[in-house]
C-alpha cells in the first residue's frame, strides 16, 4: 500500500526562471512529476486503470455483439428486396399464429398472378443421407430448393456459376466446408453426390462450390438440390393449401413492388385458395422483410432461433451503462484526487504557470493514462471474445478497422472528460488559499455531494442489474426442471412422419421396439414434443350448446400414459375393457351417431366452462352427429414452448392406423445413446428401407431453455461485471475519502473517540448510497422482471427473495470493499494522523 | 499526583535514520498545577504533549494518570480516557474544515453521549467565553488565525476536562488576545483544572505556577513560580 502522502514537488529547488520556461518543458516537467505520482500512488493506478480497462472490455465485446445482432443479412446483395412468405392463421378459439412456413402450393399461382416477382425460391431443409459416391454416408442438412435459388440468394461463389448451377436436376451446389467435409478438398466440382431422401438414393453431380454463409444469416444452406419431382408428388405442401413444409422467399426489383404484392395478398389467397378443409377466414398471407425476419420470427411460428431484439438492446445498454460506470468511476478518482494535488498547484503558479499551461499539463496526463487502459480492455475483449460466443452462440471477431477509430475517440473523449474538472478547478484556485488553507481542497460540498449521487447511479444499476440476472436465472433453470405435464427424461421419439409408406408398419414397429431389452412402453400418437402438428375441431357441450370452443385433438396409442407419464387429475384412463374407449379407426367420422371415450386436458376444462376437473366427468361433447363422453382429466402437457399457452385438448384413443405419427419410447435405465443404438437396430428389423429418425425428448426441448439459459448465463457476466466496476468505483473513493479524512479521524480520537465510533462514522457514510441504490433499483427491477416474466406461459413468481439477497450481497461486498481501508484509517495513532498532512 | 512520566521515551525511526525526540523524562504534576513547558523548536514540547494526551505511544517508560497505567490500557479505554478527561489544544489548530466552528466545538461533546440540548448551551457558552460566539456558523478557512486558535480552545475547554493540554495556545494571538487566553487557562485552573502549556513566552510561562525547560529532549529545568 503505497503511502497516499501529498507528493512532494521538487519544484522550489528549480533554479530556472519560470517565467521564461519553455512550454514543452513545463510539460515534459509536468508528465515527470506526474509519472512519480503514478508510481508512488500505484493502487490509484492501478485501480483506474483496470476499472476502465474493463469497463472498455465490456463495451467492445458488447457493442460487437449488437454490431453482428443489428448486422443480420445485410451483407447479402439485395437484401432489402427480398420477403418471405408468410402465413397467418386465425383458427377459431385460438389466437392469430403468423408462421415463418408457407405452403409450397401457392408458389406455381403466385408468380403468375405477380409479374412484380423478380425471382422466387421455396426452400426445405432436410436431414439426409450424404455420401460421396463411394464411402459411409453421413447426415447433413440438404436445402431442396427452386431453380431460381441464386437469384433470389446470391450467395458468392467459390467456383461455378450462379445463373446454371441449379439449371437441371441432377446438379447440386456445395458450400467450401462441405466439400472439405464430403472430398477432403474444396475443388469438388464436377464430383459425384448421393443423396438418400425418402428411402430414395439420388446422384448428384457438383456444379458449384459456394462460400461458407456466414452465421450471421437467416439462410444458411450447406447443400443445395432443386426440388425432385417424386418430392413434389409426394410431399403435401406442394398441393394443400393447409399444410407446409419449408419458407418461400421472394425477391423484387423495387421496395414499391413488394409493397403493392403485400398488397394484394389477400385478394390472391381469396381467388387462388382451393382447398376445402380451409374455411374462409382462416388463413392469410404476408410478406415479411427479410431483414426483419432475425429479430421479428422469435414470436412467429418456427422461429425459436431468431433473435429476442430486446435482449441485444439490453446487452448494448448494459456495454454503454458498462463503459458510462467505469467512466465515471475514473473521473471521479481523477477528480477526488486532484484536490491532493492543489497545493502542487499552487506552487506551480507561485512559480509563473499559467492556467492554459497547467490545463494543458492535466489534460495531457489524462489521456496518457487512458492509453494503457484500451490496450486492456482491448485485451480483456480479445480473451473473453470465445466465451462470449460460446456462451450466446454467436460468431464474433474484433475488426480493428473498425475498432481503432472508435477507440481513439473514446479515449480522447474520456480522456478530456477526466481532466477537464480537475484541470480548470484546480488551476482556477487561488494558490494563496489553498497554501494557508490546513488541508487540500476536496471540492467542496458540491464535488461530494456529485461524487454520491454517481456511486448511488451506479450500485443502483448494478443491483438492479444483479436482480434481473437472478430472476432470469431462476427462470430459465425453473423451465429446465418445470414440470411440462409428461415425464422428458428417458423418453425417446422415433418418427414415422416421414413416409406414408411406414404407416401399414406402424404396429410391428411398436412391437418390434417393445421387445428391445429395456424398454418399459411403447406407444403412438400424432402429436409430440417440439411440433405444431396439429389438429382442431368444434366441441359444443350437449347441456349448454352455447360453449362450443375449438379443442385439439390428439390421437394415441396404446400405453400412452406410461410412455409418456401424464398425470390423471379426475376420473379415469383409457381401458380396453370399456367398449367405447377404443375407437375402431383414428378419423372419427361426425355424420354418424357414435359415442367414444375421451380424456381432456386441464385446459380443456377451462374452455369448456366446467368449475372442476371433477364436474367435467361424464358430461358429452359433440361434434355434429359424434358424441364424445369425457371419462377422465389429465394435467396439461406441455410439448411446446413455455412462452406458448397450453391449447385446451382431448385425446382419443385408438388402436387403428395413425396418420402421421411418433413412436414414443420410455426406457428407464440405459444410457441413452446406447438404447437410440437399440432402437435402431430394432427399426432395422421391420423397415431396412427407411431412414431411422430418432431422437431423445429431453435435447429435442432443449431448444427451448437453452436461448435462455444462454442469455441468463451472459447476463450473469455482464451483472459481475456491473458489481465489480461498481466496487472498484467504491473502493477508490472510499480509499481516496479514508486518506483524506485521515486527518480529521485524527482530531476526533484526540477529542475522545473510539476507534469504534470512526470506524461506524466511515462505514456509515459510506453505506449509505449503496443502501439508498437498493431503493432505486428495486422498483426498476421489479418492473422489467414482471414485463420479461409476462412473456412466458409458464413462469416462476417474482418473489423478493432475489431483491432481498441481491441487496444483502451488494451491502456485504460494499462492506468489505471499504472495510479495509476503513479499518487501517480509522485504527491509525491519532499523533501520526495529525502528522499526516 | 495526578500525572506521572517515569523514563519517558520516544524515538522516531524512518528509513534507517533514528530521531530521539524524548529521552528519559521523569516528569510529576500533581492535581490543579499549571505547568508551562518552554524550550527551543524541536525539542520535542509537542511530542511530550502528545503522549501527555495518550495520542502517540512512548518507546519506552511509564505513564501513570492518577493510579492507572496507561501504558497497559487497550485504545478503546485510551478513547474513553480522552473524551472524559483530557482538552487538547493544537499547535496548528486541527479544526475540521468541512465543519462550521460551532460543530468543531460540539464534536468534544458528540463522543460524551451529552442530550442535544445540553451540547448546545455548553458549546455556547464555551465560545463566548473565548469571544468567538458571532462565528459560530463560519467555517475554519473563513476565520482568521488568531479566531482560529480560539476555536480550537473554545473546542478543548467546552468538556470541562480535568486535563487541558495546550501547544502554544498564544502563539498566532496578539497581546490582548493572548493575555485574554491566559486569563481563560487561569480561571479554568482556578476552577480545578490541571494544565499544562508549551509557550514561547516567557511572560506567559511567569503566569504558570510551574514552568519545565526542555533542550533537546530531556526536562533540564524545573521550576516553581513564586505567586
Ligand atoms: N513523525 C516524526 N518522524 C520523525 N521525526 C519526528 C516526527 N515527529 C517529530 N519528530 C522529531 O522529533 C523532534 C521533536 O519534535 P516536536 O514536534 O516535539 O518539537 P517541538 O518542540 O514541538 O518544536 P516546535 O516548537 O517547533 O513546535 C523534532 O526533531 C522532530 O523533527
Ligand atoms: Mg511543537
Amino acid at each position: 500500500m503505497p503511502n497516499p502522502r501529498l507528493p512532494e514537488t521538487d519544484l522550489p529547488n528549480t533554479r530556472l526562471p519560470h517565467s521564461r520556461l519553455p512550454n514543452a518543458g513545463l510539460l515534459a516537467h509536468g508528465v515527470l512529476t506526474f509519472c512519480r505520482m503514478l508510481s508512488r500512488h500505484r493502487l490509484y493506478a492501478a485501480l483506474n486503470i483496470v476499472g476502465l480497462g474493463l469497463g472498455i472490455a465490456v463495451f467492445v465485446v458488447l457493442s460487437l455483439v449488437v454490431r453482428f445482432e443489428y448486422g443480420f443479412d445485410r451483407r447479402l446483395p439485395n437484401a432489402a428486396l427480398i420477403d418471405r412468405l408468410d402465413e397467418i392463421w386465425t383458427l377459431p378459439g385460438e389466437g392469430r399464429t403468423h408462421s415463418m412456413f408457407s405452403t409450397f402450393a401457392a408458389y406455381d399461382p403466385l408468380r403468375a398472378d405477380f409479374p412484380q416477382i423478380a425471382a422466387a425460391t421455396r426452400i426445405d431443409d432436410n436431414r439426409c443421407a450424404v455420401d460421396d459416391g463411394r464411402g459411409q454416408p453421413a447426415t447433413m442438412s440438404v436445402s431442396f430448393v427452386d431453380p431460381a435459388f441464386f437469384d433470389v440468394f446470391a450467395l458468392p461463389m467459390r467456383d461455378g456459376d450462379a445463373r446454371d448451377a441449379l439449371a437441371a436436376p441432377d446438379r447440386v451446389a456445395i458450400s467450401e466446408s462441405t466439400a472439405r467435409r464430403l472430398f477432403g478438398t474444396v475443388d469438388a466440382r464436377g464430383r459425384q453426390v448421393g443423396i438418400t431422401n425418402d428411402d430414395r438414393r439420388t446422384l448428384y453431380t457438383v456444379s458449384a462450390v459456394f462460400r461458407d454463409v456466414p452465421p450471421d444469416m437467416t439462410v444458411r444452406p450447406d447443400i443445395l438440390a432443386v426440388f425432385p419431382q417424386d418430392m413434389k408428388d409426394r410431399t403435401l405442401a406442394f398441393r394443400h393449401w393447409g399444410s407446409s413444409s419449408g419458407a418461400t422467399w421472394l425477391r423484387f426489383r423495387a421496395a414499391a413492388d413488394a409493397r403493392a404484392v403485400d398488397a394484394g395478398l389477400p385478394d390472391f389467397v381469396h381467388r387462388r385458395m382451393a382447398d376445402p378443409e380451409v374455411k374462409p377466414g382462416w388463413f392469410n398471407m404476408t410478406l415479411s422483410p427479410l431483414l426483419d425476419t432475425h429479430f421479428g420470427d422469435l414470436h412467429n411460428f418456427g422461429g425459436e432461433s431468431g433473435s429476442d431484439r430486446r435482449v441485444i438492446d439490453a446487452l448494448g445498454l448494459v456495454g454503454l451503462l458498462a463503459l458510462v460506470a467505469a467512466v465515471i468511476n475514473y473521473v471521479n478518482l481523477a477528480t477526488a484526487r486532484a484536490g491532493l494535488r492543489a497545493r502542487e498547484v499552487a506552487l506551480r503558479k507561485v512559480l509563473g504557470a499559467t492556467r492554459p499551461q497547467l490545463v494543458a499539463q492535466f489534460l495531457a496526463e489524462s489521456v496518457v493514462l487512458l492509453v494503457p487502459c484500451a490496450v486492456l480492455g482491448v485485451a480483456l475483449a480479445e480473451l473473453a471474445l470465445p466465451f462470449v460466443n460460446a456462451m450466446g452462440g454467436w460468431a464474433v471477431a474484433i475488426d480493428y478497422a473498425w475498432l481503432l477509430p472508435r477507440m481513439a475517440l473514446v479515449v480522447l473523449l474520456v480522456g478530456v472528460a477526466a481532466g477537464l474538472y480537475p484541470a480548470l478547478v484546480l488551476s482556477g484556485y487561488r494558490p494563496a488559499a489553498v497554501l494557508a488553507a490546513s488541508r487540500a481542497p476536496s471540492g467542496g460540498r458540491m464535488g461530494q455531494r456529485l461524487r454520491n449521487v454517481l456511486v448511488v447511479a451506479q450500485f443502483g444499476f448494478a443491483i438492479a442489474f444483479a436482480i434481473c440476472t437472478l430472476v432470469v436465472n431462476a427462470q430459465a433453470a425453473f423451465l429446465r426442471t418445470a414440470d411440462r405435464g409428461f415425464r422428458q427424461d428417458h423418453l425417446f421419439l422415433v418418427s414415422l412422419e416421414t413416409s406414408d409408406r411406414m404407416q401399414g408398419r406402424q404396429q410391428a414397429v411398436m412391437d418390434a421396439m417393445r421387445a428391445v431389452p429395456g424398454v418399459d412402453a411403447v406407444t403412438l400418437s400424432d402429436r409430440q414434443p417440439r411440433s405444431n402438428n396439429q389438429s382442431n375441431s368444434d366441441f359444443r357441450r350437449t347441456d349448454r350448446p352455447s360453449v362450443d370452443p375449438m379443442l385439439t385433438i390428439e390421437k394415441i396409442g396404446r400405453n400412452y400414459r406410461q410412455a409418456y407419464g401424464v398425470t390423471l387429475v379426475a376420473g379415469r384412463w383409457f381401458d380396453a375393457a370399456h367398449g367405447q374407449d377404443v375407437a375402431p379407426t383414428a378419423q372419427i367420422d361426425d355424420n354418424k351417431p357414435t359415442t367414444t371415450s375421451i380424456v381432456i386436458n386441464e385446459r380443456a376444462v377451462q374452455a369448456l366452462d366446467f368449475p372442476d376437473a371433477a364436474s367435467a366427468l361424464g358430461q358429452v361433447l359433440t361434434e355434429r352427429q359424434a358424441r364424445f363422453v369425457i371419462i377422465g382429466v389429465v394435467r396439461d402437457v406441455r410439448f411446446m414452448s413455455a412462452r406458448a399457452p397450453v391449447t385446451p385438448q382431448l385425446y382419443l384413443r385408438t388402436d387403428a392406423v395413425i396418420p402421421f405419427s411418433v413412436v414414443a419410447v420410455r426406457a428407464d435405465g440405459v444410457a441413452p445413446d446406447a438404447m437410440m443404438r437399440r432402437l435402431q437396430a430394432a427399426w432395422r428389423t421391420i423397415a431396412p428401407d427407411m431412414p431411422f429418425v430418432g431422437e431423445a425428448a429431453d435435447g429435442r426441448l432443449a431448444n427451448y431453455y437453452r436461448p435462455d439459459q444462454q442469455r441468463g448465463r451472459l447476463f450473469t457476466l455482464g451483472a459481475g461485471v456491473a458489481i465489480v466496476i461498481a466496487c472498484l468505483g467504491l473502493y477508490g473513493l472510499s480509499s481516496f475519502s479514508a486518506a483524506r479524512r485521515v486527518h480529521e479521524i485524527g482530531i476526533r480520537k484526540t477529542l475522545g473517540a473510539s476507534t469504534r465510533d470512526v470506524l461506524g462514522l466511515l462505514v456509515g457514510q459510506f453505506l449509505r448510497p449503496v443502501l439508498l441504490a437498493n431503493l432505486i433499483a428495486w422498483p426498476v427491477a421489479w418492473m422489467a422482471m414482471r414485463g420479461w416474466l409476462a412473456g412466458f406461459d409458464q413462469r416462476i413468481a417474482l418473489s423478493p427473495s432475489a431483491f432481498v439477497v441481491v441487496s444483502v450481497a451488494a451491502a456485504a461486498l460494499s462492506l468489505l470493499t471499504i472495510l479495509g481501508q476503513t479499518v487501517r484509517v480509522a485504527r491509525a495513532e491519532p499523533a501520526k494522523a495529525l502528522r499526516h498532512e | 499526583m495526578l500525572i506521572q512520566l517515569s523514563d519517558i521515551q520516544r524515538l522516531y525511526r524512518s528509513d534507517e535514520v533514528e530521531t530521539t525526540a524524548l529521552h528519559d523524562i521523569h516528569l510529576s504534576i500533581d492535581r490543579g498545577e499549571f505547568v508551562a513547558i518552554m524550550g527551543p523548536s524541536g525539542c520535542g514540547k509537542s511530542t511530550l504533549l502528545n503522549i501527555l494526551a495518550t495520542i502517540d505511544r512512548p518507546s519506552g517508560g511509564v505513564y501513570r494518570f492518577g493510579d492507572r497505567d496507561l501504558g497497559r490500557l487497550p485504545e478503546s479505554e485510551l478513547a474513553i480516557f480522552r473524551r472524559t478527561h483530557l482538552g487538547y489544544i493544537f499547535q496548528s489548530f486541527n479544526l475540521i474544515d468541512e465543519l462550521t466552528i460551532e460543530e468543531n466545538v460540539e464534536l468534544a461533546l458528540i463522543y460524551r453521549k451529552l442530550p442535544r440540548a445540553e451540547r448546545r448551551i455548553r458549546v455556547a457558552a464555551a465560545m463566548d467565553r473565548v469571544g468567538i460566539g458571532h462565528r459560530a456558523r463560519h467555517y475554519p478557512s473563513q476565520l482568521s488565525g488568531g479566531q482560529q486558535q480560539r476555536a480550537a480552545i473554545a473546542r478543548a475547554i467546552v468538556g470541562e476536562p480535568d486535563l487541558i493540554l495546550a501547544d502554544e495556545p498564544t502563539g498566532n494571538l496578539d497581546t490582548e488576545n493572548g493575555a485574554q487566553v491566559m486569563d481563560i487557562l487561569q480561571t479554568l485552573n482556578d476552577e480545578g483544572a490541571t494544565i499544562v502549556m508549551v509557550t514561547h513566552s516567557p511572560s506567559h510561562a511567569d503566569l504558570a505556577k510551574r514552568r519545565v525547560d526542555m533542550l533537546d529532549g530531556q526536562i533540564v529545568i524545573s521550576v516553581r513560580n513564586a505567586i
